[in-house]
């Protein structure tokens, strides 16, 4: 008995703090700024339509050159978190069709992590190619 | 006998735990985490003398069982020590600091007991039962003392983010750590049980090296982003 009290209190507690970490760490992730090569994307994922735009940036993420090797594993987290909302969106739909705010701001950060990935990737290309410019110049 | 999987999660948590250390040496805020860095140095001389141990008797061996139950008592209250110092860090900015102080020392000690009291009529005469339900009770003292602390944090009105992450990374380590060991105790035979503890225990690091590495000690999370899902 006092085991499975154990055991409910402490599922409770760690998937509370678990919600609450997740949305730390994904706020943190989102906090960075834009540069100006994807700054009207960012703006773009502020709009009215932008919890739905991971998809969009996923796909400008695939066709950015990539220097690093391995694949997006935070990407692929957050694209599943992502998922997750959009099944729940689904799932509990709100009376006129209007948005859950909570979830539209959710998937909102998801895609704004994407850009951030995005813009990082852009920024590297960007000075691995002005070092092979300065190279073949010298 | 460990397998990769064993090797893999030791290796993780015992190279996030040198590189918070490695960290430390190079920034020197996280200097005002002394008991948290204290905890991270244990945790890796832990995994060191842990290993050795192993290697020279044997997972099974009772030298092992011993040193296993034991230093995890002892790295557990170690690691209470470091959330007094993140308690200690919330109440040098809170007005009220001499009443929630006193509150809070008298909800620890009254947990502390019953985790005690818990253990002494539970436990059979055999040490390493004592050191694991001690463990057990510790676990869920610690899981107590961290939803305090978070609720001390909930209650400003602009947490800190990197305490906001280390509370919260606490709070998971020792609530999942609580219900692993209250499962094995309800279902000792389910083998796939005993992963749980080692995974949280490389978890802990892990998120201790991105916080530290990541986030800075000005960032700061508004209170409606923390909150709306319950």
């Amino acid at each position: 008995m006092h085991e499975l009290l154990v055991l409910v209190l402490a599922s409770i507690l760690t998937l509370y703090l678990g919600i609450r970490y997740w949305r730390a760490l994904l706020w943190s992730a989102s906090q960075h700024k834009l540069s100006d090569a994807t700054r009207e994307l960012g703006e773009w994922i502020d709009g009215p339509h932008g919890e739905q735009s991971l998809a969009v940036v996923c796909a400008l993420l695939r066709v950015c050159p990539k220097l690093e090797r391995g694949g997006d594993r935070k990407l692929i987290i957050v694209g599943l978190y992502d998922r997750l909302l959009g099944v729940t969106e689904k799932l509990l739909p709100k009376p006129g069709g209007e948005k859950n705010p909570w979830i539209a701001a959710e998937r909102r950060a998801c895609a704004y992590f994407a850009a951030i990935l995005l813009d990082q990737r852009i920024t590297r290309t960007s000075q691995w190619y002005a070092g092979q410019v300065t190279d073949s110049s010298t | 006998m460990l397998g990769p999987f064993d090797f893999v999660v030791w290796l993780a948590g015992f190279l996030a735990e040198v590189f918070v250390l490695a960290w430390a040496t190079h920034d020197r805020t996280l200097w005002r985490h002394r008991a948290l860095l204290l905890y991270v140095a244990a945790l890796a001389i832990d995994e060191i003398l842990s290993f050795v141990i192993l290697r020279r008797y044997g997972f099974t061996s009772n030298e092992y069982i011993y040193y296993y139950y034991y230093s995890d008592a002892v790295l557990t209250l170690l690691m209470f020590l470091a959330i007094m110092g993140l308690c200690a860090r919330i109440f040098r900015e809170q007005e009220r600091s001499g009443r929630l102080r006193a509150l809070t020392l008298i909800i620890l000690a009254t947990v502390a007991l019953y985790a005690a009291a818990i253990t002494l009529v539970k436990h059979q005469v055999l040490a390493t039962h004592f050191a694991g339900e001690f463990c057990g009770g510790l676990y869920f003292t610690g899981m107590v003392m961290t939803y305090l602390v978070w609720v001390l944090l909930l209650s400003r009105r602009d947490p800190r983010l990197r305490l906001v992450l280390l509370v919260s990374a606490f709070g998971i380590y020792f609530g999942g750590q609580s219900a692993a060991s209250a499962l094995q105790s309800l279902f000792p035979a389910l083998t796939a049980l005993h992963y749980l503890s080692p995974m949280m225990g490389a978890c802990l690091p892990v998120s201790l090296a991105y916080t530290f590495s990541w986030v800075s000690e000005e960032a700061r999370i508004p209170l409606e982003q923390l909150a709306g899902v319950w």
